[in-house]
């Protein structure tokens, strides 16, 4: 799965967000706020990348143990959801 | 060529006389620099092929992108077969279909936008919002089409309040030289004839929202960020652009107020802008 085309991801003040180029801007997609976890998953998504891969990559990122890799793959899947929902996910 | 200083620019255009519209003469300057944006107004001579890949279909435009340069080319238009916005250089080239067929207004828009295109690319956003003066600084009152930034202003005017008009459609933004961040007039004012060359500090931005009440607030940073790049409608077709706009956004948001107005189409509505503002102005002053 991949990053859908059209998205800018900017760092301002602290917080992440996902900001419609052109044609999307045009379609009036919205705006996807995101916190440092989501930051790091969108910036993996850039390129296509498998969800094994992708969680595991978290993993490491966060020095997750068996505990806490239940708990970033809650987030990481609450996180591709929203990216589905507003139609941002190439899978 | 004739040559034009606009938002602290030299804008050389390259036309017949009667191709150019008379706001631009309130702008026209002599000079010998070489322009920092340069347009070219001419008659489309073969029958144009368009490139295949198109970045933005809209209800009034559709853009084209090569590897060297835009086309963008207007829906049902009348006179202006397209223009041509070059990658390498600040160069537009704007083509009508005919000599015999002046459409002032395409032409107007076509080195209207040929002119955002490439201010943008030295660190000027487009704002679109009716702009006055008061108190020495340039207020802006942004908010989409219709929800009544025009009528705001007018209730400025009906308070008798201490202001002037601006501009009634758009102004330019950006950090001059000083590190102040200022709003420049343009020739080019929408429906509205308000407009002035005349570049003033920007005091602030306040995004209108339609409202059973009327409520003014300062924006935290992101929001403050978010809202003026929505409104900046310099062009966003690629992720270099919209970085531009936001870069632009943040740094004008860290040198001047942007606030959120809750408003009615009454004079209220305006009594709570002034006071919002002269709360500002006073806090400025302080420090």
């Amino acid at each position: 799965m991949k990053l859908s085309e059209g998205y800018l991801v900017k760092e301002i003040a602290g917080s992440y967000v996902l900001l419609p180029v052109g044609q999307n801007v045009v379609d009036y997609q919205h705006i996807l706020h995101a916190n440092e976890t989501g930051y790091f998953i969108v910036s993996q998504l850039k390129t296509e990348v498998a969800y094994d891969d992708l969680l595991e990559r978290l993993a490491v990122a966060y020095e997750a143990d068996a505990e806490d890799k239940e708990a970033l793959k809650a987030d990481l899947d609450a996180f591709l959801e929203k990216l589905r929902e507003k139609k941002l996910l190439c899978e | 060529m004739k040559k034009y200083r606009i938002a602290g620019l030299l804008l050389g255009i390259d036309a017949k006389e009667q191709f150019l519209h008379r706001e631009l003469q309130d702008f026209e300057v002599e000079s010998e620099e070489k322009p920092d944006i340069w347009v070219g107004i001419s008659v489309q001579q073969d029958k144009r092929v368009y490139p295949e890949k198109v970045v933005i279909s809209a209800k009034l435009l559709q853009v084209y992108e090569e590897a060297e340069r835009y086309v963008v080319r207007y829906e049902a238009s009348d006179c202006v077969e397209c223009y041509i916005l070059e990658k390498g250089s600040r160069k537009a080239h704007i083509y009508l279909k005919s000599e015999k067929v002046v459409c002032h207004t395409e032409i107007m828009y076509s080195i209207r936008d040929s002119f955002f295109f490439y201010m943008q690319q030295l660190g000027r956003v487009k704002v679109h919002s009716a702009s006055i003066v008061y108190q020495g600084k340039a207020w802006l009152f942004s908010a989409p089409a219709g929800t009544g930034k025009s009528t705001h202003v007018q209730l400025w005017k009906r308070k008798e309040y201490p202001v002037e008009d601006f501009n009634g459609d758009i102004a330019a933004c950006y950090m001059d030289n000083n590190g102040q961040a200022v709003a420049a007039g343009l020739p080019w004012c929408g429906t509205s004839g308000l407009y002035r060359n005349d570049t003033v500090p920007l005091g602030g931005i306040l995004f209108l929202e339609r409202s059973c009440h009327n409520e003014a607030y300062a924006t935290k940073t992101m929001e403050g960020v978010l809202r003026l790049t929505a409104r900046c409608l310099t062009p966003a077709w690629s992720e270099g652009q919209m970085d531009r706009n936001v870069n632009l956004a943040m740094e004008l948001v860290k040198h001047c107020t942007m606030g959120v107005l809750y408003c009615t189409p009454q004079e209220q509505a305006a009594e709570v802008a002034k006071e919002f503002i002269d709360k500002i102005l006073e806090i400025k002053e302080k420090c």
